[in-house]
């Protein structure tokens, strides 16, 4: 039984899937993905022009040949125009970062990274692509960042690299730390348009040289600055001229077009590109087509993995609608329209990833908008945009983008029932939800002011971001808790590969109480952190330099007063958002209670037969593999596994957040990463007392039980999860996945039921919460049959893809979650 | 009555020591009653539905199940048991049920879990323990816990004894009852109710004995007592096709429920479903609706209509 509601702030019924957008999804969901190489052409032919220039002002020209030669295309219907490739579902390498990846396809003759799950075609100019990618051999990020670790380690770098296939138990990550990460929309660049930024910038210039005729000054900086705020300069005038040359196709189009509708829709599209973004929006569509240019622009700059967030959307969208709608320019139906035709290109955008992280995150470009939360004055934010952008998502089941809620006491009771009902539509945790009031405590902790605190967003998977102020929090250094303990255990050495990488703490068969195991993993903790805090600045001292991100600081205020690219110390709170990622703790947790349970506290075992059992993987213990299995698990709201998780999860955080950044000297920020990382680090962990077998995948994200062990329903997995802040100030993403029956959410009071849950997740300090509503038997089909399935979206950890696009080890693990059924 | 006889138990110093045979405690169940609720199951029923779901709550003494998908046919349950009850063969595990003494060491020998003990003796605090975890969502949400089975009055001191800790501490109570109790076993449980979900199957006292095992005079009287009472309640109909799911068996519980419930009162269809067809084959035991399918949305809706048109609210649940 459905319920409709007739929400207060939700003003009318709207038709999303109209012809022109059905058509536009249509021609999304067909077109092959491709490979292409047209942006790293042009930056490789711009790169080699400009060798003895500043480095900065290399990557500004660079943009800017890219943007020169970018198609300009209009495809048919469109109304918001500007594509990233020429291809409609194309995606462009990126060599300057990493040329072997695509090299290596070249040989092989499949997209290795992406054949499993994406099966994309290559760029027909293979000589081409490989003289492109051939050229960075060397020079690309990579390249100098394992460099620079080999010079730094020494010998140990070996076991660095070899890490990353999981020789050791921390890994520096590499994309995290030297690639872009993701950069949030900031709306405000609106107010002035680029014309307006290019004259606020020519005053800054005037500024710095004069008081540098007159003051004794650094030089250097001042050069420095300089070079910055001409890059600034010429980035805003490439974005303007790529718009104007659609205004021009779309005049020379229109020109040529029988239909008296589509040709006045050109001409008006020609008007627009020919205002923004120069100019400030005029109207709600000016604003979604400014928005689109920024958008591609950033795809430009570097179309790494994670895309950049829409941000605030129904916040920056709803001055211009509602004096649109006032006046009579719009009407509702129009404007989901128009957000419909955006959600289609979102879902255009394409990846080309490393190896790795196509394990970490399969199949997302993780582009995050952020709906609700409060406004400066602590009102609700919550306005018709926000229902119509739930309503685009119900309506038209797309992946891309996700939606995260800013959920606070004060919001509108309406929105959270429709935010339900869109999970229920779209079965895929579409929108998820999070507690405003922990990212504002936490961002105020830190030393953010309230005015950029109140404007956060969310952003990959899952940080919060304040967009005017910082790229989103990257992952500096990752550390798998469940192996350091398997190393523990082992007195130092990595039972894998028999290398001793840790230092002695000692045999566990010798010891005689919990503590002392404690004790030895806590060491070996301590030791690899350490190592990963030390070692993380020869990827940042590079990244300063090997990373171009013109229109990324261009878009983050402080960079044009200080004179510093975003990566050099332009962001308003520099590196807040570098985090140390953990994996495991709550892995680890079950396993401690497991062999507290039965070696210490029942004396069930001695841990000598405990130890047999995990160096044999179980092989002829079945007993032993079923006691441990049997043993507490963490998600039941048993507290004598969950004081074991609180210990160990607050414990891990402390070590890290008191070992400071070498690079800005501030605490690190500590992540729980969600997405699918949680297979590589799986694969090179061995059995563990939690009752794991060897090489299977850990937990998923930082809060989830271990698959199926949640017997007790959603309410003792919600306060398991949140006994203590697991959050405390300056931490990053810890999602909490739970699993929902269609018929848990299918009549309005059973909603409701579903709200106060998420209330008192919320009252009790949970911070990210998000629901797959999917039954099994759905999910069983759609294994099966994936055809018939191919609109099926399942979110895993953090993001939401097509399930059918999946690997099947993850689908199975879906499958196996537990459902909190009811009979 | 089947030759079940009340739990006669002397009653304990402290309340809360009394003890009760349950045999489920099941969180978030969001179809017993408002709110967020903990449903605790108790075993024993003084009635024997043809279609009931839940067959591990008919006896009042544990009993053993087995899981035959689960089960690696090891032997070990064979040689452990001192009945030498349990065979095993490539179809899965057979239990004799006569010579079975619910000894359960069959169970703790099971490397799989594929051997499962339905009734566990607790007492009312520890029952309550259990159910105050998640006070702070009943709260939230209007909800609270709920006694179900079984028949919660079959157990009436343990069940009053575990409702005055809930309501001492601010948790709402319900029983969802078939009604079938002795008189001074309602009044035990009575006061400390804020909610009665109540069972009508048949309102042919024939029909009832033929179908339940019992016919229903005294249900029908301690439906008037309930309504008498004052405490909400809500009329629950398990709609079993064919059996009491015609118009005509319809009308004749809607006028039963008419005649005797002096107020206005709302209704819940509970539509037909099988869930329950691997619990009898886990107990060796046979079900006997099995060709029956649950009715289909428009039959629903002309049930529910139906009873609207006696000046009923009704909804349908599940």
């Amino acid at each position: 039984m459905v319920i409709s509601t007739a929400a207060s702030k939700e003003t009318g019924k709207v038709n999303v899937l109209t012809e022109r957008v059905i058509k536009r999804k249509q021609a999304c969901n067909d077109a092959p993905r491709e490979i292409l190489f047209q942006r790293a052409r042009s930056l490789t032919s711009s790169w080699k022009e400009t060798e003895a220039e500043p480095n900065r002002l290399r990557w500004g020209k660079a943009f800017v040949r890219v943007m020169e030669e970018s198609p300009v295309i209009i495809r048919d219907g469109e109304l918001i125009v500007g594509v990233e490739t020429k291809s409609i579902r194309g995606a462009e390498i990126v060599p300057e970062c990493n040329p072997y990846d695509v090299l290596e396809q070249l040989d092989t003759k499949a997209h290795r990274t992406m054949s499993e799950v994406m099966m994309a075609s290559i760029d027909p100019d293979e000589a081409g692509i490989r003289e492109v990618a051939k050229f960075w051999v060397g020079k690309s990020v990579n390249d100098i960042v394992y460099k620079a670790y080999q010079t730094k380690m020494g010998d140990s770098y070996t076991d660095f690299i070899d890490g990353r296939r999981g020789k050791v138990a921390v890994l520096p990550d590499v994309n995290g730390t030297v690639y872009k990460t993701q950069t949030i929309y900031n709306p405000r660049i609106m107010k002035d348009g680029l014309g307006g930024m290019i004259k606020k910038v020519k005053a800054e210039k005037e500024k710095t040289l004069q008081k540098s005729k007159f003051v004794p000054n650094d030089y250097t900086a001042i050069f420095h600055k300089l070079v910055i705020l001409d890059v600034m300069i010429m980035t805003c005038e490439a974005i303007i001229k790529f718009a104007k040359k659609h205004a021009d196709t779309a005049r020379k189009m229109a020109k040529n077009e029988k239909d008296p509708v589509r040709k006045q829709e050109l001409l008006q599209i020609a008007d627009m590109c020919e205002w923004v973004p120069e100019n400030p929006p005029r109207t709600f569509h000016e604003a979604l087509q400014f928005y689109w240019f920024i958008h591609l622009a950033i795809r430009k700059e570097a179309p790494y993995h994670s895309g950049p967030c829409p941000g605030r959307m129904d916040d920056w969208l709803y001055p211009y609608y509602k004096k649109d709608v006032e006046e009579g320019r719009l009407t509702r139906q129009e404007a989901a329209e128009l957000i419909g035709l955006i959600w289609v290109k979102l879902n255009e955008m394409q990846m080309v990833s490393g190896s790795y992280f196509e394990k970490e995150a399969a199949g997302s470009l993780l582009q995050q908008v952020t709906l609700g939360g409060v406004t400066i004055d602590g009102k609700d934010a919550t306005n018709d945009v926000s229902f119509l952008v739930l309503e685009v998502a119900k309506q038209i089941k797309m992946p891309q983008p996700g939606i995260y809620i800013r959920v606070h006491n004060g919001m509108d009771h309406d929105f959270l029932v429709k935010a339900i009902e869109t999970n229920l539509a779209t079965r895929g945790g579409i929108p998820a939800f999070l507690n405003d009031r922990i990212a504002i405590r936490n961002f105020l902790a830190t030393g953010y002011t309230y005015e950029d605190a109140v404007e956060w967003s969310a952003a990959g998977c899952l940080s919060y971001v304040v967009s005017h102020c910082n790229l989103a929090s990257k992952i500096a250094a990752y550390i798998i808790v469940p192996k350091v303990l398997e190393i523990a255990l082992n007195n130092g050495v990595d039972p894998r590969t028999g290398i001793k990488i840790g230092p002695e703490t000692g045999d566990v068969t010798k010891f005689t109480s919990l503590e002392q195991i404690y004790e030895a993993f806590w060491k070996q903790y301590d030791f690899f952190v350490e190592k990963g805090t030390k070692e993380y600045w020869v990827g940042y001292s590079c990244k300063v330099e090997h990373v171009g991100t013109p229109v990324t600081s261009l878009l983050i205020e402080d960079c044009m007063e200080r004179g510093l690219d975003v990566y050099e110390g332009g962001e308003r709170y520099p590196e807040m958002g570098v985090c140390f990622g953990q994996r495991g703790c709550v892995d680890v947790a079950d396993a401690f209670a497991a062999i507290k349970k039965l070696v210490f506290d029942d004396k069930k075992y001695t841990m000598e037969h405990m130890m047999k059992a995990l160096k044999a993987n179980w092989e002829g213990y079945a007993d032993v593999y079923q006691s441990c299995l049997a043993a507490p698990k963490y998600g039941n709201d048993d507290d004598y596994v969950d004081e074991i998780f609180n210990y160990v999860s607050l414990k891990a955080n402390e070590i890290i957040l008191n070992k400071p950044n070498p690079a800005t000297g501030r605490p690190w920020r500590v992540s729980r990463p969600a997405l699918t990382g949680h297979y590589p680090a799986g694969e090179v962990t061995g059995a563990l007392p939690n009752g794991r077998k060897a090489t299977t995948p850990l937990y998923d994200a930082g809060l989830s039980p271990m698959v199926g062990a949640d017997v007790n329903g959603p309410t003792a997995l919600i306060k398991s999860a949140t006994k203590v802040d697991q959050l405390p100030w300056n931490m990053d993403s810890m999602v909490l996945n739970m699993k929902l029956s269609p018929s848990m959410i299918q009549s309005r009071p059973s909603i409701e039921k579903v709200l106060s849950m998420l209330k008192t997740f919320f009252d009790r300090g949970g911070w990210h919460i998000q629901f797959n509503i999917t039954s099994r038997d759905d999910l069983l089909a759609a294994k099966k049959n994936p055809e018939e399935w191919k609109s099926l979206i399942v979110r895993v950890a953090g993001y939401s893809a097509y399930f059918v696009d999946l690997p099947p080890k993850v689908q199975d693990e879906i499958i196996a979650r537990t459902e909190h059924e009811l009979s | 009555m089947t030759g079940e006889h009340d739990n006669v138990t002397p009653a304990p110093a402290d309340e809360g020591d009394i003890k009760g045979q349950v045999f489920n405690i099941q969180r978030y169940s969001i179809q017993d009653g408002p709110g967020i609720r903990t449903t605790v199951f108790l075993k024993g029923c003084p009635l024997r539905c043809a279609w009931c779901s839940n067959p591990e709550s008919q006896n009042s003494k544990p009993e053993v199940a087995h899981r035959d998908s689960l089960c690696i046919r090891c032997g070990r349950c064979t040689d452990v048991c001192p009945q030498k009850a349990i065979s095993t063969d490539e179809n899965g595990i057979f239990i004799d049920r006569q010579l079975c003494k619910s000894c359960a060491r069959c169970v703790d020998a099971c490397p799989q879990g594929a051997l499962k003990m339905y009734g566990v003796t607790m007492t009312a605090a520890e029952v309550f323990q259990q159910v105050r975890k998640d006070a702070e969502f009943y709260r939230g949400s209007g909800g609270g816990v709920t006694v179900s089975g079984g028949e919660p009055l079959f157990q009436p001191d343990f069940v009053a004894a575990l409702f005055k800790l809930c309501r001492d501490n601010g948790i709402e109570t319900c029983i969802e009852t078939c009604g079938l109790a002795k008189t001074d076993a309602l009044n035990k449980v009575l006061p400390y109710l804020s909610q009665v979900l109540f069972d009508i199957k048949l309102a042919d006292s024939n029909d009832h004995l033929k179908w339940t095992q019992a016919p229903n005079e005294a249900i029908i009287r301690n439906l008037r007592t309930v309504a008498a009472s004052g405490i909400p309640l809500i009329i629950r109909i398990p709609l079993i096709p064919g059996i009491n799911d015609t118009e005509d068996e319809l009308r004749k519980i809607a006028e039963l429920v008419a005649d005797n419930v002096k107020k206005p009162v709302k209704v819940n269809l509970l539509p037909y479903h099988k869930f329950g067809i691997g619990k009898y084959q886990m107990l060796d035991r046979e079900y006997q609706l099995e060709e029956l399918d649950t009715q289909t949305s428009e039959q629903l809706q002309e049930a529910k209509q139906l009873i609207e048109s006696y000046g009923f609210e009704c909804d349908i649940e599940g």
